[in-house]
């Protein structure tokens, strides 16, 4: 999967995110399976379930979290490709 | 006749002695056919097992679902209509039949994913109802008859019903009675009849709750070489909510919303993960752990 700055990302129908206590709560319907992210992890989908391309949400985690941004670039980056691979998101274009 | 049980009436025509009698506007009717071999079926979506033999399998019917106790009886629940018909095999007997009733197939009937039925034990704590779920083995009567020896009232010993509150969860009592086998008998020193005939395990009543209390928390038992209690949150405590839910199928044919109501339940509870090692001697200690833990709570 390849992704550039602008990418951006769609949830589909199948996949349903919740959080409690602070930490994403994921259900895929296509798998049955359930998933968790931490709470970076889930600022960052919450981020870019907003419509925010990766760079914004590069950006904003940069701010939030007083990080650099490459290093968090890539950290979103390395979500990004497992949630695709899991099926639960998908790269918008 | 009418008899309650987890917050509900049931009309029976049939005595269940296990259960107390109301006079109260029953919502199920218990319909019993008369003994008869099971027919061979097929289609079963599911079948639990026990040491390998099938002891339970299920698959939906016309208007809810079948439960096939094997070689027992049959339960058809019609979610609808609330009506749970049975039909037993020759030769099971009437306490079993009872047994497999209440501690299965009711609960079952019962469970909803906004209002869900836990495999739970719970007693009454300053404030509420503390609940133990976990897998099969690991000691949740055990438990519970461990704070009953410590004094405090039971509340359920295998399901726990769950109604949404004013943004808590209102848990409703079970019917009295611990199952206890082996060593855990001699935790309250009582023997009890047997839960059916050939039973291993004994029916023990000590004082039990009458009335519906707020949950106040679940507690998710594993084994561990010491006792501890640590916050399970997110995924983790809506995954174990979630597997603790008794329902009539696997929960997939109605996932969406089975996910909605383990996360409202895990929001609006606490969640823990109560480690505890084997040996019977622990138990107070553990008690002791609880009900530290939910002092703080």
């Amino acid at each position: 999967m390849s992704l550039s700055p602008a990418s951006r990302i769609s949830i589909p129908e199948k996949t349903l995110m919740r959080v409690v206590d602070g930490q994403a709560v994921i259900l895929s319907l296509g798998t049955e399976r359930y998933y968790g992210l931490d709470e970076i992890g889930t600022r960052i989908w919450e981020l870019l379930a907003s419509g925010k391309t990766l760079a914004e949400t590069a950006e904003a985690m940069a701010k939030e979290f007083d990080a650099p941004a490459a290093t968090i670039e890539s950290d979103i980056r390395a979500l990004l490709a497992e949630l695709v691979r899991e099926g639960l998101i998908e790269p918008v274009k | 006749m009418k008899f309650a049980a987890y917050g509900t009436v049931l009309d029976s025509p049939v005595e269940i002695p296990e259960l107390l009698r109301t006079g109260t506007r029953a919502e199920w009717t218990l319909f019993v056919a008369p003994a008869a071999p099971l027919a061979r079926e097929g289609g079963w979506i599911r079948t639990w097992r026990v040491g390998g033999v099938p002891w339970l399998s299920v698959k939906p019917a016309k208007r809810g679902w079948r439960l096939r106790f094997h070689r027992t009886a049959v339960f058809e629940v019609d979610s609808k209509a609330k009506t749970i018909a049975w039909t037993a095999a020759p030769g099971a007997g009437p306490a079993m039949l009872r047994h497999l009733l209440l501690d299965q197939v009711l609960p079952r009937a019962l469970h909803a994913p906004a209002t869900p039925v836990l495999h739970a034990s719970a007693v009454v704590l300053p404030g509420g109802v503390a609940a133990f779920t976990g897998r099969t083995g690991l000691g949740k009567s055990t438990l519970a008859a461990a704070f009953a020896r410590a004094g405090r009232r039971l509340f359920t010993d295998d399901a726990l019903r769950l109604i949404p509150r004013a943004g808590r969860f209102l848990a409703f009592p079970g019917y009295p009675g611990l199952r206890l086998g082996g060593d855990s008998l001699g935790i309250l020193g009582k023997p009890g009849a047997r839960v059916t005939e050939g039973h291993w395990k004994r029916r023990v009543v000590p004082p039990w709750a009458t009335r519906p209390a707020p949950l106040r928390a679940v507690y998710v038992l594993e084994r561990g070489r010491r006792i501890s209690i640590e916050p399970l949150g997110g995924a983790a405590a809506v995954v174990a909510l979630f597997g603790a839910g008794m329902r009539l199928g696997d929960g997939r044919e109605d996932a969406a919303a089975e996910f909605e109501g383990a996360v409202r339940l895990a929001r609006s509870v606490p969640v823990r993960r109560l480690r505890l090692p084997r040996g019977l001697e622990l138990l107070p200690e553990v008690v002791a752990a609880v009900e530290r833990d939910l002092a703080r709570t």
